[in-house]
């Protein structure tokens, strides 16, 4: 008998243990360093270029027409006459490169908009999971664009769509006439350093 | 009478009658959740590279570029390389930041009010701020210098060679360091703060209990 209701009081010590646990873990959760950083998918290496570029410095850039993130379609053709726009294609969304790099664009609008130059970041991903993505990085002033279906079709006209699916890590600067002025496509796992994009406005400069 | 009472529920009737025979067993379950706590905690929060009593492992920087940093630190004009042991402060505040960290671009007026508030406290020349900017190139460093205005020294770290001195911590990270006293040159933690800081006051009392004499 004794030894029966010391089990139960040990095993609402347990109990009462295990929710000191939970408590402790949904603290840790609330406490997190960054919210993006939780969520974001961890990637192992992977191989630095997974596709053959399509264009070249010079060529025109293949028109496109994709829906944005915000709701609008965005054909790259419309830029014609008034914009410079670079194409920033990042492999995928909730990536850690990714989230670390458009970010740093963020606060650069200013550079941007000197060099008369928009930024349509553009990914494999749907809008929904772009869209998500987009919130945790507390919002983007430049549009994204979903190249999901047909599966990474512009991508693929760049030369830029990977074996698995997911898009190089890439830069393209295309001019007011619609022309490629610069190409970068960085290796997938590091991110293009920003003296790359400067490169990338000065060429629309020259 | 035990198994009128819910929690009997909770196991199966061996297993009952085994934990009545073996009460010792329930201390080691006691114990368990604690040892998985050990294990899930490292992996799942943010760990600070750093605890307090620390010694850091010793690196070092290149000198920046600018007259006014270089006087701040207390460098002389031919260093191309520093080491924390070089500047000229009782104690320096370790900050690791990055360009493209959104975190670290909302804190960084208010960092830049922690300096002001050192000046103004009379600290100014017993604790300095550094910034090294993990994987972040020259340009990068710059960049957040200039948008932001951040007047104590930002270094770039573009290869993230000072990023895994600090353990590949998450951005933004602090560390108060002071010199050991025993070891020439080391550097022993004082102070360790891991995201951005909820408010400038308490952080700066923080460092000011943190820091010794």
């Amino acid at each position: 008998m004794n030894l029966a209701h010391f089990s139960v009081a040990t095993l609402k010590t347990v109990l009462l243990v295990w929710l000191f646990v939970l408590a402790l873990l949904a603290g840790t959760a609330i406490a997190e360093v960054s919210k993006i950083e939780g969520q974001i998918f961890q990637v192992q290496k992977l191989k630095p270029i997974d596709s053959e570029l399509n264009v070249q410095v010079g060529d025109p850039a293949p028109d496109f027409s994709l829906p944005a993130v915000h709701g609008e379609t965005i054909t790259l053709s419309d830029y014609r006459g008034h914009k410079n726009v670079m194409l920033s294609f990042v492999p995928a969304a909730w990536t850690p490169v990714c989230s670390d790099q458009w970010p740093g664009y963020n606060i650069l609008q200013d550079i941007f908009d000197s060099h008369d130059t928009i930024i349509l970041g553009i990914t494999a991903d749907n809008i929904p999971s772009l869209h998500s993505w987009i919130q945790a990085m507390d919002g983007l002033w430049f549009p994204v664009l979903s190249d999901f279906w047909p599966h990474g079709k512009t991508a693929d006209a760049f030369g830029l769509l990977r074996g698995d699916g997911t898009t190089e890590r890439a830069l393209v600067f295309i001019d007011k006439q619609g022309v490629i002025r610069f190409l970068h496509v960085e290796d997938i796992n590091i991110r293009p350093p920003l003296e790359i994009v400067m490169q990338g406005l000065q060429s629309l400069a020259d | 009478m035990l198994s009128n009472t819910p929690l009997s529920k909770c196991f199966p009737h061996s297993l009952k009658g085994f934990f009545t025979v073996f009460p010792k067993l329930f201390r080691i379950i006691l114990v368990i959740p604690l040892i998985v706590l050990g294990l899930i905690l490292p992996a799942d929060a943010q760990q600070e590279p750093f605890v307090v009593g620390d010694h850091l492992p010793a690196f070092s920087m290149t000198a920046p570029a600018s007259s006014a940093h270089r006087d701040y630190l207390g460098l002389d004009t031919e260093a191309s390389e520093f080491t924390l042991a070089d500047i000229d402060a009782p104690a320096v505040l370790v900050q690791i930041f990055s360009m493209y960290c959104p975190i670290c671009q909302r804190e960084a007026p208010e960092v830049n009010e922690l300096y002001a508030a050192l000046h103004s406290e009379g600290l100014g020349d017993k604790i300095k701020i550094l910034g090294l900017g993990a994987g972040n190139s020259d340009l990068e460093v710059q960049v957040f210098q200039e948008r932001y205005d951040v007047p104590f020294p930002l270094i770039s770290d573009p290869d993230y060679v000072l990023h895994k001195v600090f353990g590949n911590v998450g951005t933004p990270y602090f560390v108060l360091v002071q010199p050991s006293g025993t070891t020439e040159g080391a550097q022993v933690v004082r102070f360790s703060y891991i995201g951005a800081f909820d408010s400038m006051e308490t952080f700066l009392n923080q460092l000011r209990t943190a820091k010794k004499e």
